[in-house]
């Protein structure tokens, strides 16, 4: 523990993952058996992915790491339907995405997806509340009004909703897109590098509110990260080398992330 | 610098493809238009050059003042010998020709020329281009010609026919068939530019007795000089020989003249299409401006790092402006190309609908080329001009900080000169409509209005495009949903982009509705003019032959007519008078006794001219210019001047428009021209019009080519008339509406391009294909019904102003054609769903991962 005064959340409370919802209703909402994705052909061929077995239970946060080039992103859109893999079954709810046609697919990430990206998350004509509200209007589904402000009020944006993203600051805008994934709450939500951009005090901001989702509104999330601190707020961690998932690692902390990263790419 | 703009145009290329491609149709218009005219020019110049091949000197009479006739327009008797005695001619011929009314078959069927005449067979001519091809040169009672036209209209050699001129009939044979060779060799065809046009060749005696000529007079008298004369002494001789009487022209100034008076009606086609291809051209700049202000907007961050790497302003500058001045270039070189295909195309469509065989040499005059690399290139690099400056004031640190689509705030600036340059339109057309004097000034201060008013709008339009698109907004969002209410937003989002699309679409529409606004409002007007001031029920005109003593006081006499008027067709003459001589005008003779019973002129001075006398009736239009009233006295000349007071000024426009005067009067002074060529009359109490109508049918049933009037046929005339109008001005104005629509599939293509991200994240979170095409497509809706809004604006603008100029009788309130422009609107706003089908289909296809992974 000699690294703890480098821990930024050394004087916090530690993300809770002992939480009494998190031990109710571990049922799986996503996952992939065997999934592998191959790029180009012959001399050029990449293996991004190499037969990736992983399953997401409900409630459960997990934070997906490794070095850069390591399928991270390849991973994260293949089971989110955005992408399709060369090989394996991906699962979201009770859909096998590979039977899935393009319009079933849109329904899909619309109803059962959330998403938040590194950048560029929001509709810049659109105002917050807007943003927050997309994708029910593109289903033509009303929101459920109660969860809708819980999710606001949780967001801590309400003064805020009729501002347009270009007013927003990086951080607002963030956890505009975090509130909008959570609004249609959807099966799972996935997350590419959502700090990637954001300095540190928002990043924990950030973070917080996503642990905060898991743990009182019982979400699923999956987050791509390359921050130590940041995947410490998972429920878990789970390692990509070369495609490959090499390890988990449960109740992560800052330190046996750090730890573990260093075994990987010595 | 310039291999940048080189790789930016092989990049791009589908978007300089159809920037390219508004320019290319632009200047294809003006290609046509000068090649076009240009052919026609020369094709006339060639037939008359060919028609003029063997002819030295010609000797015509000298042009009478008053009212030319047939017999008037004459050689005196005696000239031919005259000219036959002057030192130097080798050879004259005399030619006279007289004009048929019709030729029938033995049975009794009229053969179906557009005209016909009988000229004189000078069998020794060395200037005649026909020779006999068949059977024999004609004697008495025989006639020839032309083959071709004989095989058309099934002639045959030893075919009995009656000629008429006039009240003189003669019954004569084909005797043989001709054949006219061309310059080019070939033989010349039965039509030309699609009007049947005969000559039936007859020896002397015929043509005297048909055409009414003095024995011994021409019409024409045709000299060749002995070889090695100089044609200007023969030219001399003759005129000091031949006296004042007769005009001594040669080849030269013969063909000029014809030449001239061909050109001045050529040159009017010319600058009308020229006219129409401006507005395309202007429409192509706003599209160009656009492109190249969006790729500038969209380009900033690579223009940051050339800046940051050292390139200069200029260096930037010039690079954007090559890079418009080879597309400039490359779209008017492809366009006169087009431009050529399309005038071959019009000839030949024109020759089909014409059932004739036109055919025009294709000219590409230097002219037409410099006219179109300027239009090409000029309005490419002009309309380039403002990105390019805008482009190069990027600094590299804004570029690089990556602010790459934020759209420039309408500046206070911006709206203030709109605001004044259609405040200056305004006046400037008010005063084109109402004050100007002169042709000159009013078309100046008309242009001056016009472009005024179109360049205020298009400057304060975004501030309207905010506004309007927040409202159609609204309303795209109730139909269309959240795709409508992103549409709606981002047409707004920059609303200067959407400004500049829709005033594309703008000026022609304007231009459109403007015809429509007048054309309606005349429309209605004529019909209320015609329901209250024309009392009379109905009219008969003659086309040819005069309506004959007997026939009119049958008619007259007739139970069943009420009150009959005759009139005569207005002799073109000139008259003088106070501060003015020789100036041109109609005269109508009329039985004026009762003009006032069955006209209503609206007099707004003095009367209808008494029965009896010199009175007459004038124009107010001529009497404002003049500055003549009631009381004034006027000369006319016809066979002598005759002095005439003017009894009244009327207003009316639609029914006449020419001097009018008492029949009984002028008929003496104009002599043997006075001749009846209309009456118009009204049912008596206690018959039908169906009755009157009848009876005044088998009363003229002789009669060739009479025609019966009344009011519900006259008013569809006008509007028949009013709606060709309409239907040429539309037609006209169709390529720079079609221009308009490339832009906005331009638009919104360069602005999916430029939204690829935010597209991809929609898709991402959940928005379908379809949805995503209806968004596009909305946005289309959006800028074409904006579009269209400011045109109908506009042109109602311009509609009711012109309307308010015209004369009361012709348009007095505007009308409002709702239906119409409601479905114009319409109209635009499925062509924009149109022109959104490719952007929208790209838009749809998008794939979301490299969608979402654009930087
Ligand atoms: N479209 C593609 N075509 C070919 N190869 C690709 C493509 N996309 C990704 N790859 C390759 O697949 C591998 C995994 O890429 P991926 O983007 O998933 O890595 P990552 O773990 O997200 O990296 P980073 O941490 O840098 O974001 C890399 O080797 C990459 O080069
Ligand atoms: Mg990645």
């Amino acid at each position: 523990m000699e690294n703890l005064t480098t821990d930024p959340h050394f004087n916090q409370p530690r993300p809770a993952s002992t939480n009494a919802t998190a031990t109710l209703n571990r049922s799986e909402v996503g996952g992939a058996s065997g999934v592998s994705k191959i790029y180009g052909e012959g001399d050029n061929q990449v293996v991004a992915l190499d037969n990736v077995d992983v399953t997401f239970t409900q409630g459960e946060f997990t934070a997906i790491m490794g070095p850069s080039g390591s399928g991270k992103s390849t991973l994260m859109h293949c089971l989110a339907g955005l992408d399709r893999p060369t090989g394996g079954q991906v699962r979201i709810g009770t859909s096998n995405l590979e039977t899935l046609n393009e319009k079933r697919l849109t329904e899909l990430r619309r109803d059962k997806i959330g998403f938040v990206f590194q950048a560029f998350n929001l509709v810049p004509t659109l105002n917050a509340a807007e943003n927050i509200v997309l994708p029910m209007r593109l289903a033509g589904t009303k929101p459920d009004p109660v969860w809708l402000e819980k999710v606001i009020a949780a967001v801590g944006l309400e003064q805020r909703l009729n501002h347009k993203p270009e007013q927003l600051s990086g951080g607002q805008q963030q956890r505009v897109a975090v509130a909008r994934a959570l609004a249609s709450q959807p099966e799972i939500i996935f997350a590419d590098e959502p700090t990637g951009n954001c300095d540190s005090v928002t990043s924990s901001e950030i973070l917080g509110f996503m642990r905060m989702a898991v743990d009182d509104l019982n979400q699923t999330i999956v987050m791509v990260t390359h921050d130590v601190s940041a995947a410490s707020y998972a429920d878990r961690v789970l390692f990509l080398a070369d495609g490959a998932l090499v390890q988990s690692l449960e109740n992560p902390t800052p330190d046996s992330v750090l730890t573990c990263l260093r075994t990987l790419t010595a | 610098m310039f291999y940048l703009s080189l790789r930016s145009l092989l990049n791009n290329k589908m978007r300089y493809l159809l920037t390219g491609l508004t320019v290319t149709l632009g200047v294809c218009f003006i290609v046509v238009s000068f090649s076009l005219s240009d052919g026609f020019r020369q094709a006339f110049s060639t037939s008359i050059e060919q028609e003029l091949a063997a002819i030295d000197v010609a000797v015509i009479p000298n042009e009478v003042s008053g009212i030319p006739s047939d017999t008037d327009n004459v050689l005196p008797a005696g000239s031919l010998e005259k000219v036959n005695k002057t030192a130097g001619v080798a050879d004259a011929v005399g030619s006279v020709t007289a004009d048929l009314s019709s030729v029938e078959t033995a049975a009794g069927d009229k053969l179906n020329f557009d005209s016909s005449s009988v000229g004189l067979w000078a069998e020794d001519s060395p200037f005649r281009n026909e020779s006999i091809v068949d059977g024999v040169a004609p004697t008495d009672g025989q006639f020839v010609i032309d083959s071709a036209i004989a095989e058309q209209l099934d002639m045959k050699i030893g075919d009995k026919f009656t000629l008429k001129a006039g009240d003189k009939t003669d019954d004569l044979t084909l005797a043989g068939l001709t054949e006219t060779r061309q310059a080019d060799g070939t033989t010349k065809p039965a039509e030309q530019f699609g009007e049947l046009v005969a000559t039936l060749w007859v020896p002397e005696r015929t043509v005297y007795e048909l055409g009414q000529f003095d024995p011994g007079t021409y019409t024409l008298i045709l000299v060749k000089t002995v070889d090695g004369t100089s044609v200007t002494e023969v030219q001399q001789s003759l005129m000091s020989n031949l006296g004042d009487d007769v005009e001594v022209q040669n080849v030269q100034e013969l063909a000029s003249e014809i030449q001239a008076s061909v050109d001045s009606q050529i040159a009017v086609m010319e600058r009308v299409l020229l006219g129409f291809a401006f507005v395309s051209i202007a429409v192509a700049a706003f599209i160009i401006y656009n492109t190249f202000a969006m790729l500038i907007s969209q380009r900033m961050r690579e223009i940051g790092l050339l800046r940051a790497i050292g390139a200069g302003t200029r260096q930037i500058r010039t690079s954007v402006v090559s890079e418009a001045a080879a597309i400039g270039l490359i779209a008017a070189v492809v366009g006169i190309g087009l431009g050529l295909l399309v005038k071959i195309g019009l000839i030949s469509l024109l020759s089909s609908t014409l059932d004739a065989d036109l055919e025009l040499p294709t000219v590409l005059s230097v002219r037409t080329v410099v006219a179109a690399l300027m239009a090409g290139v000029g309005v490419t690099v002009v309309a380039a001009a403002v990105p390019a400056l805008r482009a190069g004031s990027v600094s590299p640190v804004v570029a690089m900080s990556g602010i790459s689509v934020k759209p420039g705030n309408i500046s206070r600036g911006r709206l203030l000169l709109g605001a004044v340059v259609f405040i200056v339109g305004i006046v400037g057309g008010w005063f084109g409509l109402f004050a100007a004097s002169g042709t000159t000034q009013t078309i100046t201060s008309l242009a001056v209005g016009a472009v005024g008013v179109f360049a205020g709008v298009v400057a304060i339009s975004p501030l309207l495009a905010i506004g309007v698109s927040k409202l159609l907004g609204v309303l795209v969002s109730r139909i269309f949903g959240l795709s409508g209410q992103i549409a709606a937003e981002n047409s707004r989002r920059s609303p200067k982009r959407t400004a500049t699309t829709s005033a594309a679409l703008m000026i022609g529409l304007a231009l459109v509705t403007t015809t429509l606004v007048v054309g309606e409002s005349v429309k209605s007007q004529v019909s209320e003019t015609i329901d209250t001031r024309l009392v009379a029920d109905y009219a008969i005109f003659t086309d040819e032959d005069p309506i004959p003593e007997s026939v009119a006081t049958e008619i007259e006499n007739r139970p069943e007519i009420g009150i009959s008027m005759r009139g005569s067709d207005g002799f073109f003459t000139t008259a003088s008078g106070d501060g003015f001589s020789n100036e041109e005008h109609y005269v109508d003779g009329v039985q004026v006794q009762n003009l006032g019973k069955l006209f209503d002129l609206d007099f707004s001075e003095g009367r209808v001219p008494s029965s009896g006398t010199t009175e007459v009736a004038i124009p107010k239009r001529d009497a404002d210019r003049r500055n003549l009233s009631v009381g004034d006295t006027v000369t006319i000349d016809f066979l002598e001047p005759a002095t005439f007071t003017v009894s009244g000024v009327y207003q009316d426009v639609l029914i006449f428009d020419s001097w009018l005067t008492d029949s009984d009067v002028i008929g003496p002074l104009a002599g043997a021209e006075f001749e009846t060529n209309w009456m118009a009359m009204s049912v008596a109490d206690g018959f039908t019009p169906e009755q009157a109508k009848a009876v005044t049918e088998s009363a003229t049933a002789d009669i060739e080519g009479l025609t019966i009037e009344d009011r519900a046929s006259f008013n569809e005339e006008v509007r028949s008339q009013i709606d060709t109008v309409l239907g040429i001005v539309s037609a006209l104005l169709l390529l720079s509406v079609l221009i308009a629509f490339i832009g906005i599939g331009l638009t919104l293509a360069l602005s999916v391009f430029e939204r690829t991200r935010e597209l991809g994240l929609l898709r991402a979170v959940g928005m379908s294909r379809r949805q995503m095409k209806r968004m596009v497509r909305t946005e289309a809706i959006i800028i074409a019904l904006f579009g269209a809004l400011l045109g109908i604006g506009i042109g109602l603008l311009f509609g009711s102003s012109a309307v308010a100029a015209l004369p009361d009788q012709i348009a007095s309130a505007t009308t409002v054609p709702i239906v119409r422009l409601s479905l114009l609107a319409l109209t635009a706003s499925v062509v924009g769903l149109v022109a959104a089908v490719l952007p929208a289909r790209r838009a749809a296809r998008l794939d979301v991962l490299d969608a979402i992974s654009v930087e």
